[in-house]
């Protein structure tokens, strides 16, 4: 008690000891905070690896249809150089007489890790005919795949990590050249660089010149703070103080490269080096060539202002002068230097090749990991993920719905004007190939295609038919009537649905009915059948699992996402098999080694020869029904199936269907829900057209399954009736179909082959 | 019922299309295409590609090293390149049954079947493999 009060006593009698202790204590409490704060920051981030997203591997095999034009332009996607010589460097090729010469890069694939290896392609006409490598020939090769993103953390920052030994030594050159020239000797601070800056600012009366080390502009990037207060300079130049004393100028230097922010793509942030020259080159940061690399360590000083794409002059220059800074530094010789001042900037083209970026895509890549990954896991440990995202038609997909809306827009603008999505899957396999979510691909915005449930419409009918089919009770050629009919609902209210056209069609054939998409048909026929077979069919074909069978979803009224159609519809293509659909082949760690395969696999889910019929109908409703409209869109010789549908009020308009190939489903409305005043087939099947077109897709060709057999049958009636009558289709039916025979029209004996047999014999009996 | 067969079958003669009375036994499946997306001619199964050949041929070393996930990686590419060739999804189907996933071997050997041309070989392969399948997938 005594001995304190004679300390305050003390402390009272030399105040400026007490002020002085005190601010000691503050600066050494505020400087622990700093060194505490910089420390965790920068151990931390050493290790937050956004997990890289990779596009499938193109194959190359002899027999692939694929013209030299379209090979080089995948590798000029994959950034590798163009060369005149026999390509020596790794991701570089060069055109020949014969083909495409290429050195691949080394590549760590899921399961094998494969060197730079030197590979010549051979083309017979639009073809790959011969791959070799010297005297070895190749039955198959690979590519190495296109880096199309990262699954980075909600606070928008990607980057790709490179090591020092992957990082040029002419960056590290040009890096101290132009922003920090004596790097080397300082202590996180410099001094004159400072005092240089200071001089500049007093005369200029504001803060321009930063006069900062690449420590402090470290700490600066870190804090992501752009506000340029005294205070902001004191507490960065403390902050480097103290990261120059934990680490050594290495380690530094290294996380500067990765750190460092060089540009923004929608809401993605992208930071350090070896994502820049991904973004900017499509290339790996240690092939990049002298005048590309000085680019980016122009594009540092203000990666908007001086961004190559939207101010080519202004990085011109500042690039230029970069190259100059670098002979006159001494990192390289002025002949170099001038050689590379020639050079055009030569950022890859993304206008041209669509959107560098897949955010609709990766999504989808985030939901099927999410059910084996921590978000975190994602974010930060530097997995690496392969997809079956297929750059070329996911680039189709993207150029052609952004055209056809604006084509149906007519003009308009902002929240005026239509959305789509667009999602297309291989037939066989239940691989994702392309995903589109607005008409921006490149934009992080709503993902339509997963997030947007809207009423499928008459999208839902081949389960209604499916389901008839199955049952034994019709096949494809059965009659139903397509009457006005009064549906009393649970609740005790009439439901009376109508035909598009407002007319009925008295007696009809399923083929027709769906054909047509007769509504009346439909629901007679669902009713029939019963909704709940109708809602257990649609979950079976990878529908939602509980559906509730109220009349109303005969007609469409369940909401789906166009990836939950398209699950639908692949099981369709599948010839009734479904096949899960995956974004994912295979994860592995930041070490290469394997963690995961996706593997394929099937579940037959309908009987061949109802799924059969019913696709024959599908085939009909582009050559005949309602999207016959397509037909001067298509290849003549394709043929593909599918179905128009429209939801209450024009509301929303869907096209879903397929190929020998692809499976595409293709959504158009408003997000507000307003009415578009398009049908299924005036305005998502002309842009499903398009994109098949162009796909150039194999026709939707599989062979009938045992217990059917071919028949030519009248369209209206149908009976049988010979080809050469009037509107007969061929069909091929089960073999114990009971048919009757157009009058007038009926096919000869020498057709009926079995059945007539089997008639004779019944008739004779 | 056989009022109308026999005017069925009376129309059909009558209306001069029963020139070519052919042989009462199953018409022929080699019959032309039909322009309504029907298939291939099923008598003849075309061969599978060297590189498929090659990346199946890949898929058996890596199986016989008890490589499973890497064989079926390689098997998996094939069936890319050649989605509508039994022999593909029979090799998928072969290796799920080595690994002891009866059901996805059967799904595989049904996929196949569904793919390969009536009294053809891969048909035989693909319905064996299914049985074989169900019958290891009953056992306790």
């Amino acid at each position: 008690m005594s001995r304190s009060r004679k300390r305050r006593r003390t402390v009272r009698r030399r105040p400026w000891l007490r002020l002085s202790a005190l601010l000691l204590l503050v600066v050494a409490g505020w400087l622990l905070y700093l060194d505490i704060t910089v420390t965790h920051k920068f151990d931390g981030r050493r290790w937050d690896l956004p997990a890289q997203v990779y596009a499938r591997p193109l194959e190359l095999y002899a027999g692939l249809q694929m013209p030299p034009a379209r090979l080089e332009r995948e590798l000029l996607r994959l950034g590798y150089r163009s060369v005149r010589q026999a390509p020596r460097q790794p991701g570089s090729f060069r055109r020949t007489r014969r083909g495409i010469e290429l050195m691949s890069r080394e590549f760590r694939f899921w399961d094998e890790l494969r060197p730079p290896s030197p590979l010549a392609i051979e083309f017979a006409g639009a073809q790959v005919s011969r791959l070799s490598s010297g005297a070895t020939e190749f039955a198959v090769a690979r590519l190495d795949p296109l880096l199309v993103g990262s699954i980075f953390p909600t606070h928008g920052e990607d980057r790709l990590i490179v090591a020092p030994d992957q990082t040029p030594e002419v960056l590290v050159a040009a890096l101290k050249a132009v922003e920090d020239r004596r790097f080397d000797e300082h202590h996180g601070v410099d001094p004159r660089a400072l005092l240089r800056a200071v001089v500049v600012n007093l005369r200029s009366g504001e803060l321009q010149q930063g006069g900062s080390t690449l420590t402090q502009q470290l700490v600066k990037n870190y804090f992501l703070d752009n506000r340029r207060t005294l205070w902001r300079k004191i507490r960065e130049a403390a902050m480097a103080l103290i990261l120059e004393w934990h680490y050594d100028k290495r380690d530094l230097l290294n996380a500067y490269i990765n750190e460092i922010y060089m540009g923004q793509d929608g809401n993605r942030a992208i930071h350090g080096f070896g994502l820049a020259s991904q973004f900017y080159f499509s290339r790996p940061l240690d092939e990049l060539e002298l005048h590309q690399l000085a680019l980016l360590v122009a594009m540092v000083k203000g990666p908007a202002y001086y961004n190559p794409a939207r101010h080519p002059e202004r990085a011109l220059e500042r690039r230029n002068l970069v190259l100059q800074m670098l002979a006159d530094f001494g990192a390289v010789t002025n002949a170099e230097a001038m050689a590379a001042q020639r050079r055009r900037l030569d950022t890859w083209d993304q206008a041209k090749a669509g959107a560098s970026y897949y955010p609709a895509f990766l999504q989808l890549v985030r939901t099927q990991l999410a059910e084996q990954y921590r978000d975190e896991d994602l974010t930060s440990r530097g997995l690496r993920v392969f997809t079956g995202l297929d750059p070329l038609v996911q680039a189709t997909a993207e150029a052609q719905l952004s055209a056809g809306l604006a084509s149906l827009d007519r003009g308009a603008e902002g929240a005026e004007r239509l959305a789509g999505a667009v999602v297309i899957t291989s037939a066989q396999s239940g691989e994702v190939l392309a995903v589109v979510g607005d008409r921006q691909a490149g934009f992080d915005g709503f993902n339509r295609a997963l997030d947007a449930r809207r009423p499928i419409g008459s999208l839902v009918k081949p389960a209604v038919y499916l389901a008839a089919l199955q049952s034994g009770r019709y096949h494809l050629a059965s009659v139903i009537e397509d009457e006005p009919i009064d549906v009393t609902l649970e609740n005790g209210d009439t439901w009376a649905p109508s035909n598009y056209s407002g007319e009925a069609h008295g007696m009809v054939t399923l083929l027709r009915a769906l054909v047509e998409s007769f509504n009346l048909a439909t629901v007679r026929l669902g009713l029939a059948v019963g909704p709940a077979q109708v809602a257990d069919t649609l979950t079976a074909m990878g529908g939602p699992p509980e559906i509730t069978p109220y009349p109303s979803l005969l007609l469409g009224a369940v909401e789906m996402t166009p990836l939950e159609v398209a699950q639908i519809y692949g099981t369709l293509a599948n010839g009734g098999f479904r096949a899960p659909l995956r974004a994912v082949r295979s994860v592995v760690d930041a070490a290469g080694e394997p963690l995961q395969r996706f593997p394929m696999a099937i579940e037959q889910i309908a009987q061949p020869g109802a799924v059969y019929q019913l696709n024959q109908a599908l085939v009909q409703v582009l050559r005949r029904g309602t999207g016959r409209s397509a037909s001067g869109r298509l290849p003549a010789e394709l043929v593909a199936a599918g179905k128009t549908g429209t939801s209450d009020d024009y509301r929303d308009s869907w096209f879903a269907g397929f190929t020998g190939e692809h499976v595409m489903v293709v959504w158009l409305g408003y997000d507000d829900n307003r009415p578009t005043g398009l049908t299924g087939a005036s305005g998502a099947l002309q842009i499903w057209a398009s994109i098949i077109s162009e796909l150039n897709s194999a026709s939707f060709a599989p062979l009938p399954p045992a217990g059917l057999e071919k028949l030519w049958i009248d369209y209206d009636s149908g009976l049988m009736a010979r080809p050469a009558c009037a509107d007969v289709v061929e069909l091929a039916l089960p073999v114990d179909a009971r048919l009757g025979s157009k009058p007038g029209c009926g096919p000869g004996l020498g057709m009926l082959g079995r059945r007539a047999r089997e008639w004779l014999d019944e008739v004779f009996d | 019922m056989r009022v109308a067969a026999l005017v069925a079958i009376a129309a059909g003669l009558l209306s001069g299309c029963a020139g070519a009375l052919g042989p009462a036994t199953p018409a022929p499946s080699s019959s032309p295409e039909g322009s309504e997306g029907a298939g291939r001619v099923p008598s003849v199964m075309d061969s599978l590609s060297p590189a498929s050949e090659a990346l199946l041929e890949q898929g058996r070393r890596q199986r016989r090293a008890g490589e499973f996930a890497q064989a079926s990686a390689s098997v998996e590419r094939a069936i890319r390149i050649e989605p509508d060739h039994p022999a593909v999804w029979l090799e998928l189907g072969q290796l799920r049954f080595e690994q002891g996933d009866y059901p996805q071997a059967e799904q595989m050997g049904r996929k196949s079947l569904s793919l390969a041309p009536a009294g053809s070989l891969a048909q035989s392969q693909a319905a064996q493999l299914i049985a074989d399948a169900q019958r290891a997938g009953k056992r306790p």
